[in-house]
Parts: structure tokens; C-alpha cells; sequence
């Protein structure tokens, strides 16, 4: 069944937590119901008890759950339990989570039972883990009975399977993770930015090490155990001795303690000071420190364990049958164990670490890091598909419409475009338009004037449709040269729209009234099809022209039957004069440099989008690269045109073109000039933010 | 047993195929004679290759939009376009002379070219935009991004020829003919080491993309 949004009121998705149209959280079904309890919590119906119910009742079995046979294991019953719970449920009753007390307050008699462990804790006890044999006298310890809550016999879980590392680390992080994550930052950097959590490391491996031998307990208490459930034990075991403590080992980050300026002194860096600690010499001279100061509050919270189980072994619990109350391995002292004084806790040895600098702007992004951030902010929102903060995502809706729209990028798009559209419109008079000299246009004329008139010329139209606007008018261009200096040229591609291109430019160009060129096709011009394969078809050509492209393309006739190629001889690409690659594409362009120009010797020139001059560049002036000159863009077209009238090879009929031509670069140089304002206006407005803002 | 011996056999035969096509494209490309030859035909059969694998793709593309169409799937419009426009491209062609046709010419020269065109002209506006989503960065090399970008746009305007532009163009001829350069050919060399790493453990078997 749908979910509806009670915010906006969109229908989602049963599955759904948030709306999809305006991020609220979502009502969520299962919340209605009660939820069945988890192993070791009492239902709801079931009251927590500060009775002791040494015999618990094994967990009955629902028919869902019996249909789940070989899965209930506690442990993992756990887990699911608390992934069916939304994150905003755990992050509250962590926040509601009391406080971690103080030494004084863990102080309770043994025979407190053990509360039911919290549900961010380590599982409680599985189902009939309060039955288990009664403990040993002594020092023996009690292994866990083989049917630890569950029935094999049913195939209700495995009872001395042990959970996956990852299991324990989310039920008991601080007490099960079997190795330590890799560390992000390196302990020394750790150390002068945050020394409280400096030596962080060295007490968790201490803690892992320490919870599984209780104090007052041996090593050899929980020998027979699987090392997690060691862990769990001594942890139980800890709860059973300060009931009020809170359950969960706390981490370093829980709560520092007091910044140690002085370890920091004398080193050339600004100390950290942590928002909500001040600094030192606000408060006066600096007390002498205790060294129970210097501990942790999660060493705090096991230092009292030791003293107040060695004060009071003597009361015992029992049950109503006056048999002595199991007792769960770790939770109380056998009479007979010596009492062991509680080991001093030294105070931390500080490592003289040498300290490098932080970077700059390090401890302002961790302070500001470290800052209460406002409610507001901390929220996230689901907007669009995006994780935003709930404030940017609230200032985003708000400012929808046309604003929204129109700032930034619909304002320089309208700009953009009015200039091109009032610049072609109404072609306001701005003078002649000079192009920059350019020497690789030069370079292309010249090698284009050198080619024997008895040698045919290749074209390779390598160009779509995107490149049309440029690539045509220097193609365009290219054509007009050729047919003034009445050179027979053949077209191929290697691009699948480039025989349109070819046919469409070359007779055009060929039909020109006002040039009357005079060339008919088949005669002085052939256009070949497209040659699949890219590298491949290069090759193929250099070896056999023929073979490779044996039909043209407009007429679909065998290419030996052309007037063209009769009377030359045209076998492979090295009897073409020079070959022109109008390319729009970089990897057509290396091809002809690398696959052909440099195996035949033949000079390649190519005429290519603006784009692409500076890797066209890469190649000219190479020896053995075989690329000889480069053009690109609408200026170079201009230029080259105008070169062309200068040299007399255009007819002064053609100059309409260049002139038309004059027209779009005037409507593009004004493009160009806004581009430019953008630029310098946004660098303006950079640098003067950075300015004020010092 | 017998099925391990063929794999076994077909995965060598394989290798060796690969082998050999590869060893006689690379001395044919430093060698006239035979096996420039072998090599040029060896290049022809996989233009033959490609055509074929073309024509495999269209077919495929057709089945998919035919059938998107026929189910009346999401947005089976734009499939049925896309059917129909390759159809009637196709018939033109078949049914006039060719791709050469005129009737195929009209539909690529006031068609698909201003499609196309229009579709990269786009590039204007995205770019002009970009610009100033560069400079949200706030970093230093944005910023001379910007200016780099500022000195060639500027220096390729057909008005910074007169002269008190034309400092921009010398500047933007420089930074064109050496710093732009040097990267762009320091791409190319590392471009051209990693294909021929690639193509020595194809050839060596190392890789066998062939088979996959």
C-alpha cells in the first residue's frame, strides 16, 4: 500500500522513508505494530523486572519464526531487529542515552541482575541463557552450555556458531572489533590537532584485551570460549557489576577529556583549542592533574568493576528454590578467588613524537568541523534526488520559478543569445574584419601551390554534422583552391557521414556560376565512400587504393571505369601529390598522421575546428610526422580566403562568400567579447570578495 | 577429458591465431614486400569485419525499437521515430541510386546537418555558463584557467587583430606554442607507451580480449 507525504501529500512508495517530492520523513507502517522482542528485552507486555529470573523461559516460537528455522540466531535476530529500525529512531536514543557515570556511581551490589541490555549494546542473554548449569567453585570456568537458547534438535540456529567479525563489531564495537580499521590519518597528525585522542588506538587494544579477563577473574575463566564470546562475557559481566553504567564502551570521540596544552607547548603551532573548551589561560594557572584525570571514561567505568566485586562477595544470589543462582560466567567472583587489588592506573606515557605542521587552513575546517552546527543544517533533506542540507534545499524552493531559472545561467544564456541574434539580424556595418596573420595558413597555401598539376590530391572529409559550421566554410574554402589551380582530387572518409559531406561540398563548389570552374565529376573529382575500420582501413588504403574502395559513392560504378583514373596512376596512397585531412576528430586525425604520413612519405595537411588546433599543433614541425600545416576555425577560413584573392586563385564573384563569411564572424566576435566580459567580470567579482573578506 | 583437450586445443589455436596477425601487422608496417602484403589484407578483412558488425548493430537496433514499439513500452515514441526514419533512409537509398541519391542528399544536407549542428551549438551557452561554475571553485588554478581561457578566446576574435589587441594574440600564440604544447605532446608519448604496453600482452597472451 502507498505511503502519503503528510507534508505535501505525494504518494510514495510503501518502502520509502522520505518523500520523494519534498524529503519529509514518512509514517512508516511497520511503526503501528508492535514490534516482536528482541532476544533478552522484555515484550511489551512483559514489564521489566528487577527479579532475577535465573530460569528464563525459552523464546516461543511463532510460526514465522519457526519458518525461519537454521536463522534465529540471536545474535543475528539482533542485527535484523536493528536494521528494521529507522536511523532516526537509533540517533535519538543514542542522543537520549544517559550520560556515562562516574566512578562513584557504578558502585552497586553484585546481586543486582543484570538490565536488559539496550538496544545499541551487545544482545542480551539469548533465550534460555539463564539456565545454564550452576557455576563451578573455584576458578573453573563455566564454558556455555552446548543448547544455549536454542534447539538443534529443531534446527533453530547452531549454538556455538560464532558470529562474523563484522557481527560483533556492530553489536560491541569497542569490545569485538577484531582488528583495528586502518587509520585514516596517522597518529602523529592525530596528535597535534586533537591530543586527547592521541594513544587512542593503544587504549582500545588495550580495552580488547582487558574486558575478557574481569577482574578477579583469571585468564583461565573464560578458557573453553570462543575469543567473542570472551569479549561478551567479560562485557556482561561489567554490566552485571555496574547495572547503571551505561553499556556501551564509550569511544574516544564520546567525550574528551581536558586538553593537555602543556603537551603541546613549546612546540611552534597554534594548540587546538576545542569549541566548547577554553583555553587554559582563561582559567588561571593550570591545577596540578590528578592522574585519574587522565583516564578515559571508558577505563573509568571498568576501574570500579574490580573494587566493588572484591568489597561484596559475600552476599550470593539465590533463587526461590534456595539453590544458588546460576551464575553467567564473569558476573560475580567464586568466594574462594583471592581478591585482587585493582591495578593502578598509570597515567598515559607521552610519546615525544616529532610534530610536523598542520597545513594551512587545517585547524579552521577541524574546528569548524568540530562546531555545533544548527539544527537546521544537520537535517538532511531528499531534494531532487540530492542530499542537501535542509536549509540550501528550503532556500532552492523558494527561490523557484523564473529567479531560479534566471540566475545565472538563464541570464548569460538570453545574453548569449540576443547578441547572435541582433549581430546576424540587423549586420551592423563594423568595418572590415582583419584577421590575425596566421603562419600556419601560409604554410597551408604554399603546400597546396607546390603540388604538381599532373598529381591528384586526396581529401579524407572526417567530419560530422556537429562540426558542420566550421568545417564546411574551411572545406568550402579548401575546394575553391584546388579547382582554381585545376588539381584533380579524389574524397574518402573514415567517418559514416563524410561521403555526404564530400558530395555535397564538391558539387557545389564544382557548379559555383560565379567561379565556373568547369569541373564535371569523374573527370576531375571523385567522391569514394566510407571505409570502416579506422586504423585497419588506413592501412588497407596504403597498400590498395582499389581494392579498399573499389565503387564510388554517388554513382556506384568501379572507380577504373572514371576518365579520372585513366592515364594516372592511382594504386596506393603513395601516388596521391599531398593528402588533406579535413578532420573534426583528434583519433582521425593521429590516424592519417601515424598510419599514413609517416609510412609513405606523402605531406599531409589538415584543416580542422578551432578546437583542434593545439593537438594539431603537436604534430607540425615533427620530422618524420609528416604533418605539414594546420588551419583551423572560421577565422583561419577568413584569413586563407583572403590570401586566396590576394594570390588572384578566387574569382572576384567568389568573394561574396568570404564577405557572408565576414558577416558570421562579426556576429561570433561579439559572442567572443561577451564571453570575455563574463571572464573578467566573475574575476573581478573574485577577487574582490577575497578582498574584502581579509 | 575430451572436452578439456578441446579447450585446451581451441584456447592455443587462439593464441596462436592472435599471434601471428599480430607479429606480421607490425613487421608489415616496418617492411615492403610480402608482408607489407599480408598485413594489407589482413587490414582488408577487417574492414569487411567492421561492415558486417555494422550491419549486425542495425539489425539489433531495429529489434529492440520494433519490439519496444509493438510492446508499447515507455516512451515507445521516440522508437517508433527512430524505426521509422531509419526505414524510410533505408528505403530511399535502396529504392533511388544509392546513398549517392539525391533524394538521400536532400534528407542529409536540410535534415540531419542542421540537427547535428544545432545539438553542438549548444556547446556555446554550456560553455559560457562553465566559465563561472570554474570560478565557484575559488582555487588558484581556476583562476588561471580563467585567464588562459580569457587570452585565447580573446586573441582568436577576429577585432583583436588591430593593435592594441594584438599583444593578446603574440600572448595567445605563445601560450599556444609552449606550454599547450609541452602537455599536449607529454600526453600523446604517455598515450602511445601505454598502447604499445597494451598491445605487447595482447600479443603475448596476456590479455586476451579476443576471447572474451
Amino acid at each position: 500500500m502507498d505511503t502519503t507525504c503528510p507534508n505535501c501529500g505525494a504518494t510514495n512508495r510503501p518502502t520509502s522513508r522520505f518523500c520523494a517530492k519534498c524529503g519529509q520523513p514518512l509514517p512508516r507502517l511497520q511503526q503501528a505494530q508492535p514490534r516482536p522482542p528482541a532476544p533478552g528485552q522484555p515484550g511489551p507486555e512483559q514489564a521489566p523486572s528487577s527479579t532475577p529470573t535465573p530460569a528464563s523461559t525459552p523464546a516461543t516460537a511463532t510460526p514465522q519464526e519457526e519458518g525461519k528455522a537454521g536463522f534465529d540466531l540471536p545474535w543475528l535476530q539482533t542485527v535484523q531487529e536493528r536494521a528494521s529500525r529507522p536511523p532516526t529512531e537509533r540517533l535519538i536514543e543514542q542522543e537520549a542515552a544517559p550520560p556515562i557515570p562516574q566512578a562513584s556511581a557504578q558502585a552497586a551490589p553484585p546481586t543486582t541482575p543484570p538490565t536488559p541490555v539496550q538496544d545499541h549494546a551487545m544482545p542480551a542473554e539469548p533465550a534460555g541463557v539463564g539456565a545454564p548449569p550452576p557455576a563451578p567453585t573455584g576458578s573453573q570456568a563455566t564454558p556455555l552450555p552446548a543448547d544455549k537458547g536454542t534447539d538443534t534438535a529443531t534446527g533453530k540456529g547452531a549454538p556455538d556458531e560464532a558470529p562474523p567479525d563484522w557481527v560483533v563489531g556492530i553489536l560491541e564495537p569497542s569490545a569485538a572489533s577484531p582488528e583495528p580499521p586502518d587509520q585514516a590519518y596517522e597518529p602523529e597528525e592525530l596528535a597535534h590537532i586533537m591530543p586527547w585522542v592521541h594513544g587512542a588506538p593503544e587504549e582500545q587494544a588495550h580495552a580488547r584485551e582487558k574486558p575478557a579477563t574481569v577482574p578477579g577473574h583469571g585468564e583461565e575463566s573464560v578458557q573453553g570460549l570462543p575469543p567473542w564470546l570472551r569479549d561478551l562475557t567479560g562485557r556482561e559481566g561489567a554490566e552485571a557489576a555496574a547495572p547503571e553504567s551505561h553499556p556501551v564502551l564509550p569511544s574516544t570521540s564520546a567525550q574528551p577529556p581536558e586538553l593537555n596544552i602543556e603537551d603541546i607547548e613549546g612546540i611552534d603551532i597554534e594548540p587546538f583549542v576545542p569549541p566548547d573548551i577554553e583555553p587554559p589561560a582563561a582559567q588561571g594557572p593550570t591545577p596540578a592533574r590528578k592522574p585519574v584525570e587522565q583516564v578515559p571514561e571508558w577505563l573509568k567505568s571498568i576501574a570500579p568493576i574490580a573494587r566493588q566485586e572484591v568489597a561484596a562477595p559475600e552476599v550470593e544470589p539465590t533463587t526461590t528454590s534456595g539453590q544458588p543462582a546460576p551464575t553467567r560466567p564473569g558476573t560475580a567472583l567464586p568466594p574462594s578467588l583471592p581478591a585482587q587489588p585493582p591495578e593502578p592506573i598509570e597515567e598515559p606515557v607521552i610519546r615525544n613524537i616529532p610534530v610536523r605542521a598542520p597545513r594551512p587552513g587545517a585547524l579552521d575546517t577541524l574546528a569548524a568541523l568540530l562546531a555545533q552546527a544548527p539544527e537546521a543544517t544537520r537535517r538532511t533533506v531528499i531534494t531532487e534526488g540530492l542530499f542537501l542540507p535542509a536549509m540550501v534545499a528550503e532556500t532552492r524552493a523558494r527561490r523557484g520559478g523564473l529567479l531560479r531559472w534566471l540566475l545565472p545561467d538563464g541570464l548569460i544564456y538570453l545574453l548569449v543569445l540576443l547578441a547572435l541574434i541582433v549581430v546576424l539580424a540587423v549586420g551592423p556595418s563594423s568595418g572590415e574584419l582583419t584577421p590575425p596573420p596566421d603562419q600556419g595558413v601560409q604554410q597551408f597555401l604554399d603546400a597546396i601551390e607546390e603540388v604538381p598539376a599532373n598529381r591528384p590530391v586526396l581529401l579524407a572529409y572526417d567530419w560530422d554534422a556537429t562540426r558542420s559550421a566550421e568545417m564546411s566554410i574551411l572545406s568550402k574554402a579548401v575546394m575553391h583552391h584546388l579547382m582554381s589551380r585545376r588539381l584533380r582530387f579524389v574524397t574518402v572518409s573514415t567517418s559514416p557521414q563524410g561521403p555526404g559531406f564530400a558530395q555535397q561540398i564538391a558539387d557545389s563548389v564544382a557548379a559555383d556560376p560565379r567561379a565556373n570552374y568547369g569541373y564535371q565529376y569523374g573527370r576531375e573529382y571523385l567522391v569514394l565512400g566510407y571505409l570502416p575500420g579506422n586504423e585497419a582501413a588506413l592501412k588497407a588504403l596504403v597498400n590498395d587504393f582499389s581494392s579498399a574502395l573499389p565503387l564510388d559513392y554517388e554513382r556506384h560504378q568501379r572507380v577504373e571505369s572514371f576518365p579520372l583514373l585513366q592515364g594516372i596512376q592511382m594504386r596506393n596512397l603513395g601516388d596521391f601529390a599531398l593528402i588533406i585531412a579535413l578532420s573534426s576528430d583528434e583519433t582521425e586525425l593521429r590516424n592519417w598522421i601515424e598510419q599514413v604520413a609517416a609510412r609513405t612519405g606523402v605531406p599531409v595537411i589538415a584543416a580542422v575546428p578551432q578546437s583542434l588546433d593545439p593537438m594539431a599543433r603537436t604534430y607540425t614541425g615533427v620530422p618524420g610526422a609528416g604533418l605539414k600545416a594546420v588551419i583551423s576555425g572560421p577565422t583561419g577560413a577568413l584569413y586563407y580566403t583572403r590570401q586566396l584573392e590576394l594570390r588572384g586563385r578566387i574569382p572576384a564573384a567568389v568573394t561574396a562568400d568570404s564577405i557572408a563569411l565576414a558577416g558570421r564572424l562579426n556576429a561570433q566576435s561579439v559572442a567572443q567579447l561577451l564571453v570575455s566580459v563574463v571572464i573578467i567580470v566573475a574575476i573581478g567579482g573574485l577577487l574582490a570578495k577575497t578582498i574584502l573578506r581579509r | 577429458m575430451l572436452n578439456r583437450i578441446a579447450s585446451t586445443t581451441i584456447l592455443v589455436l587462439n593464441l596462436a591465431l592472435a599471434y601471428i596477425a599480430g607479429v606480421i601487422s607490425i613487421l608489415g608496417f616496418f617492411t615492403r614486400g610480402t608482408l607489407s602484403n599480408l598485413a594489407g589484407t589482413l587490414a582488408q578483412w577487417v574492414t569487411v569485419l567492421v561492415a558486417f558488425a555494422l550491419l549486425v548493430g542495425l539489425g539489433n537496433l531495429m529489434r529492440v525499437h520494433i519490439g519496444r514499439v509493438l510492446r508499447l513500452e515507455r516512451d515507445w515514441l521516440y522508437s517508433l521515430v527512430l524505426v521509422g526514419s531509419a526505414l524510410v533512409v533505408l528505403a530511399l537509398g535502396l529504392l533511388g541510386e544509392g546513398p549517392g541519391d539525391v533524394t538521400v542528399a536532400w534528407v542529409f544536407q536540410w535534415v540531419y546537418q542542421p540537427l547535428g549542428a544545432a545539438i553542438f551549438s549548444l556547446l556555446a551557452f554550456f560553455l559560457t555558463t562553465a566559465l563561472l561554475r570554474a570560478l565557484r571553485m575559488r582555487s588558484a588554478q581556476a583562476l588561471v584557467l580563467l585567464l588562459a581561457a580569457l587570452v585565447v578566446v580573446v586573441g582568436a576574435a577576429p577585432f583583436s587583430a588591430t593593435p592594441p589587441l594584438d599583444i593578446v594574440v603574440a600572448a595567445k600564440n605563445w601560450l599556444l606554442d609552449y606550454p599547450a604544447l609541452a602537455g599536449m605532446r607529454a600526453i600523446a608519448l604517455g598515450v602511445s607507451f601505454g598502447a604499445i604496453a597494451t598491445s605487447l600482452r595482447v600479443l603475448l597472451g596476456f590479455d586476451r580480449p579476443y576471447l572474451e
